[in-house]
């Protein structure tokens, strides 16, 4: 469902230019739960918010079910982003103003939801990372495994085909990164295609795909684990 | 998204940076409160002008002799006030009236000293005065001795023990003149050259011998509808002018009254516009900075919205919609002002307060626009931020 092609990206630092990503070939099909593994300032979060549409490749060729998307518009983009891709950030990315159930039910609100369905989708998100009973708290007041977990919370509410998830187990104990790892590969059975940056090798052990990203370019990891 | 829930989200942004927006909003307070004060203190010199005319109505007209010099006192030919309706195309009605002083003497004793008017049959009903016992004075009382007294009048002949005044003798000067009927009070007005509840009506005829003058100094008249009352001043005047040369006439009318009042008023809005907009375009700047601040600290959140399917146009709207709440809640406070500064203008001026809907409706609209026109240009910033540029910032 999505193409990658020959993606680079640089950027410019003063008068130099780093190229972070130089010539990324990726394909991933419906229903393919990928990790990306690499190490620190590789590009992995470079390379998510580009399959993600936040941000623009340099060059090379990026197509979305067959549509090319540098030529889309900003809203349609956009309303991809909203209807078919769901983000868990490295660093969560949660609005520190809003309650955690506020936090998740935001993507719904970009969509014609009413309030009361808004309400029951996000707390049936928020069940599904087991902080059923802290939807009134503001991030402040949440640790950071439970921000985690709200931020994913937030990624799977608008029900997308893709989950793009970077370092969803950072801050987590071992048992919830467990619970999560759970989640996502009971999300893969029903059919979401998830893509997932780690560090962490047990939790790319439990990705149907591995990739590695190293020195600009992505390499498919080829022996399949048992 | 809910236009419900981005207010909300509006108020709980400006409420976390409330100094900053109370500071915003004072300009707003200040500039709607003056174009409410404006607009309300019109509406009420309006309202205060067209109250004093109500019982009286606005087609009337007095007209009177100016004292011009020595001698004896000149003054209208009677047949020629009688005349004006006919001879001219303003005016409906003309009554022609004398005034004198006399003593009010009854049962021997002085009961007051009352203004003693001579007056045709038309006097009542172009006042717009009533009675409230007995007949008026008519064109049959000629030379006779019959007054009607006025409500004040009446009550002092009743405290001296006359039961009801109708049908009593009262002497005024060295006549006796019979109670023929009782006026019902009328409030004064600053533009009735006379105050009925204190007066006494006698047939002018009556009152040119007992006041010898020769003819009478004063006549009230009403104008024809849709006459205008400089066109009908201008042709009294020249009436007068034609029948009595040498004869200096005052015309004065009560839309003229009006007029002069109501520009009074315009002098004073005027200052309160000048300072409402002023104030406006302070507040109004004060908004735009508070939403310039309001989108340089929440790129971040900008950033994560537009992450989570954000449209530009959701995130424009958002943001004008914050300065718009932020603007209409300067407004409401701004109303308040106004209508209180009304209230304490109307206190010391003893007119009589009201709140003017149009003019709350007004700043209403006026705070919206500010909001939508000092709005518009951070939110457009903001939805012009690039999405990655806007998760990366602190
Ligand atoms: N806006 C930018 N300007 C300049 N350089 C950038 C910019 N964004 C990213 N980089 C550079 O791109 C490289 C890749 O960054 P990226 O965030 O993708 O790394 P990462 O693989 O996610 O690392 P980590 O595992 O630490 O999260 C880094 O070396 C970083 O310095
Ligand atoms: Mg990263």
């Amino acid at each position: 469902m999505l193409r990658l092609r020959d993606i680079r990206k640089t950027y410019r630092v003063g008068p130099a230019t780093v190229e972070v990503l130089r010539g990324v070939d990726l394909e991933v099909n419906r229903g393919d739960f990928v990790s990306i593994m690499g190490a620190s300032g590789s590009g992995k979060s470079t390379l998510m918010n580009i399959i993600g549409l936040l941000d623009k490749p340099s060059s090379g060729s990026y197509s979305l079910d067959g549509r090319e998307v540098s030529s889309m518009t900003d809203n349609r983009r956009s309303a991809i982003r909203n209807a078919s891709i769901g983000f868990v950030f490295q660093s969560f990315h949660l609005l520190p103003r809003l309650t955690a159930l506020e936090n998740v039910r935001l993507p719904l609100m970009y969509r014609d939801t009413g309030a009361a369905e808004m309400d029951r989708c996000a707390r049936g998100a928020l069940r599904r990372v087991g902080m059923e009973d802290r939807t009134g708290h503001k991030p402040n007041e949440l640790s950071g495994g439970q921000q985690q977990r709200v931020a994913i919370a937030r990624a799977l509410v608008g029900e997308p085909a893709i989950v793009l998830a970077d370092e969803p187990t950072g801050a987590l104990d071992p048992t919830t990164g467990n619970d999560i790892m759970e989640l996502f590969a009971e999300l893969n059975g029903d059919g979401t295609t998830l893509i997932v940056i780690t560090h962490d090798p047990e939790v790319a052990q439990r990705c149907a795909r591995r990739t590695h990203i190293g020195d600009g370019g992505l390499r498919e990891e080829t022996a399949s684990a048992p | 998204m809910a236009l419900k829930a981005n207010v909300k989200e509006a108020v709980v942004s400006l409420y976390a940076a409330k100094q900053r927006s109370l500071l915003a909003l004072i300009g707003i307070v200040i500039g709607i409160g003056s174009v409410i004060a404006m607009l309300s203190v019109g509406t009420i010199a309006k309202h205060q002008a067209l109250e004093r005319f109500r019982e009286l109505g606005t087609d009337y007209l007095t007209i009177r002799t100016r004292n011009v010099d020595q001698g004896t006192p000149s003054g209208i030919r009677l047949e020629d006030a009688v005349a004006l309706p006919e001879e001219t195309k303003s005016i409906a009605g003309a009554a022609p009236w004398s005034q004198g002083r006399a003593a009010v003497v009854y049962g021997g004793k002085k009961i007051a000293d009352a203004p003693v008017l001579g007056v045709t049959g038309t006097f009542l009903d172009l006042n717009r005065l009533r009675l409230v016992d007995g007949r008026a004075i008519s064109d049959l009382d000629f030379r006779r001795a019959h007054c009607v007294v006025g409500a004040q009048v009446a009550a002092s002949l009743q405290r001296a023990g006359a039961k009801k005044p109708v049908g009593e003798p009262i002497r005024l000067k060295d006549r006796i003149c019979t109670v023929v009927g009782v006026l019902r009070t009328s409030p004064k007005s600053s533009m009735q050259p006379f105050e009925a509840d204190r007066s006494i009506l006698i047939p002018v005829s009556t009152a040119l011998r007992l006041f010898p003058r020769r003819g009478v100094n004063q006549v009230v008249a009403r104008m024809r509808p849709e006459v205008h009352h400089t066109a009908a001043t201008k042709e009294v005047s020249d009436y007068f002018r034609r029948k009595a040369p040498r004869l200096a006439v005052t015309v004065r009318s009560a839309q003229k009254l009006i007029e002069q009042m109501q520009r009074q008023t315009q002098t004073f809005a005027l200052l309160l516009a000048a300072i409402g907009s002023i104030s406006l375009i302070v507040g109004g700047v004060g908004v735009m900075n508070v939403m310039l601040v309001s989108v340089t600290e929440r790129r971040k959140e900008i950033g994560i919205r537009r992450a989570l399917g954000a449209r530009r146009l959701d995130i424009q709207s958002q943001f004008l919609i914050e300065s718009i709440v932020l603007s209409l809640i300067g407004g409401v406070f701004g109303i308040l002002l106004g209508v209180g500064g009304t209230r304490i203008f109307c206190h010391f001026s003893g007119w009589q307060f009201l709140v003017d809907p149009v003019a709350a409706a007004l700043g209403f609209a006026v705070s919206f626009c500010v909001g939508v026109f000092f709005g518009f240009q951070p939110a457009r910033q903001a939805a012009r931020l690039d999405p990655i540029a806007a998760l990366r910032s602190a």
